[in-house]
């Protein structure tokens, strides 16, 4: 039948599909077409009703349960977990037993708050960890510079491999560089003379 | 037409945000995948469900349609496809091999129930109608309902609907006009028997 295709025309124009000749065509047919004009109506209350309804929502933890599957840090199951709340207090209780044997002077002694630095640096790279293993190495840092009474100026120092781990995680080389070179300045401040006036 | 823009919600910005996220997913920083998952869950669980008629089946297909569209975020063209349609097309594919597993499992699954029991939570403050037409979708034959849903809820075109389902456009159109006849014809049936 003749109105059939303009049937499947009314939903294509309702769609926003219908090009230009056969949409002027219909809107002709339209106004003489009683029943053709019915089914637009009807057609469009159908439209409404479909597009009134809303989209249905998966399970509160949907995007969790995503990126736990696709192994996403932010994610990780249980088991990592553990495994980082065990390494991190072997990590402290190492810098804290240097810290308290920590040598005054000689060669050695810019080896270990260079140490504690770079470990702190490297707990920040540690994505996941939990700010509160971060804070403690940070006050650790901090406690042992001022046991050693060294100058603020060796702060500085600290943002070049903070910066460069950051934006070149792979950079291994620079970063060893840059361990080396705190650590020959920390003895060099540790020496003896510059620390007892 | 008015009604077909409200269904199309996909401005330039949101393709671009997209864009962004999917570029931090691909330089290594796994968590962006985050937000693309809380813009697209929605859906490709509303697809999922429309093809599967079962809330845990759709939720575990769902589920594995992002692991899959995390995996092979780098094979995604976007100058081929759009990042939607590309997603709704890996979803298609996991719910017709999920339902071909079902049917050789267990073949008396082919008249499972279809939403008509067990409303989802946010549907039962809905008016009645809204349970009727959601119903009334979900009885349709299956290559009848799935060109219906990605048209009105996922806001699809014609075209991208082909991309879909990998059927010629005239096919498209002829289900879509099929599916919409056999929807006016259930809802007028069930007005007037309420009545």
């Amino acid at each position: 039948m003749k109105c059939d295709v303009y049937e499947e025309n009314i939903m294509e124009y309702l769609d926003g599909e219908l090009n230009a000749v056969k949409k002027t065509e219909t809107e002709q047919h339209l106004k003489k077409c009683a029943h053709c004009s019915e089914f637009l109506s009807a057609m469009q209350q159908q439209y409404e009703m479909l597009s009134a309804l809303l989209l249905l929502s998966p399970g509160q933890d949907f995007t969790q349960k995503v990126m736990s599957n696709i192994g996403s840090k932010k994610a990780d199951d249980g088991t990592t977990d553990i495994t980082k709340m065990q390494i991190m207090p072997a990590i402290i209780l190492v810098a804290a037993v240097l810290a308290l044997c920590i040598p005054k002077s000689g060669h050695l002694a810019g080896v270990v708050p260079a140490a504690i630095n770079f470990a702190a640096w490297f707990a920040v790279m540690i994505k996941g960890l939990s700010g509160i293993f971060n804070a403690v190495l940070w006050m650790m840092d901090f406690a042992v510079k001022m046991l050693l009474d060294l100058q603020p100026s060796m702060y500085f120092l600290e943002t070049i491999p903070g910066v460069l781990l950051n934006k070149y995680p792979a950079g291994a080389a620079l970063i060893a560089a840059a361990f080396l070179l705190e650590c020959f300045l920390w003895g060099k401040l540790l020496s003896p003379g510059k620390i007892e006036q | 037409m008015g009604l077909r823009q409200a269904a199309e919600e996909n401005p330039t910005g949101k393709i671009k945000e997209d864009e962004k996220l999917i570029q931090e997913v691909l330089s290594g920083n796994a968590d962006a995948f985050a937000p693309i998952v809380d813009r697209y869950k929605a859906r490709v669980f509303t697809l999922a469900y429309s093809m599967l008629s079962c809330r845990e089946e759709a939720e575990d297909v769902s589920q594995e349609a992002f692991v899959k569209i995390y995996k092979s975020l780098k094979t995604y063209d976007a100058g081929r496809t759009k990042f939607s349609t590309w997603i709704y097309r890996i979803t298609y594919n996991l719910c017709v091999d999920h339902l071909r597993k079902r049917k050789k499992t267990a073949p008396l699954d082919e008249n499972m129930p279809a939403a008509s029991s067990k409303a989802p939570e946010e549907l039962i403050a809905a008016a009645d109608r809204d349970r009727l037409i959601r119903e009334a979708v979900q009885n349709l034959p299956e290559e009848y309902r799935v060109p219906l849903v990605l048209f009105h809820f996922q806001g699809l075109s014609y075209r991208e609907i082909c991309v879909v389902l990998k059927v010629p456009l005239s096919i498209v159109k002829n289900r879509l006009f099929r599916a919409r006849k056999m929807l006016k014809e259930k809802l007028s049936g069930g007005e007037s028997g309420e009545m």
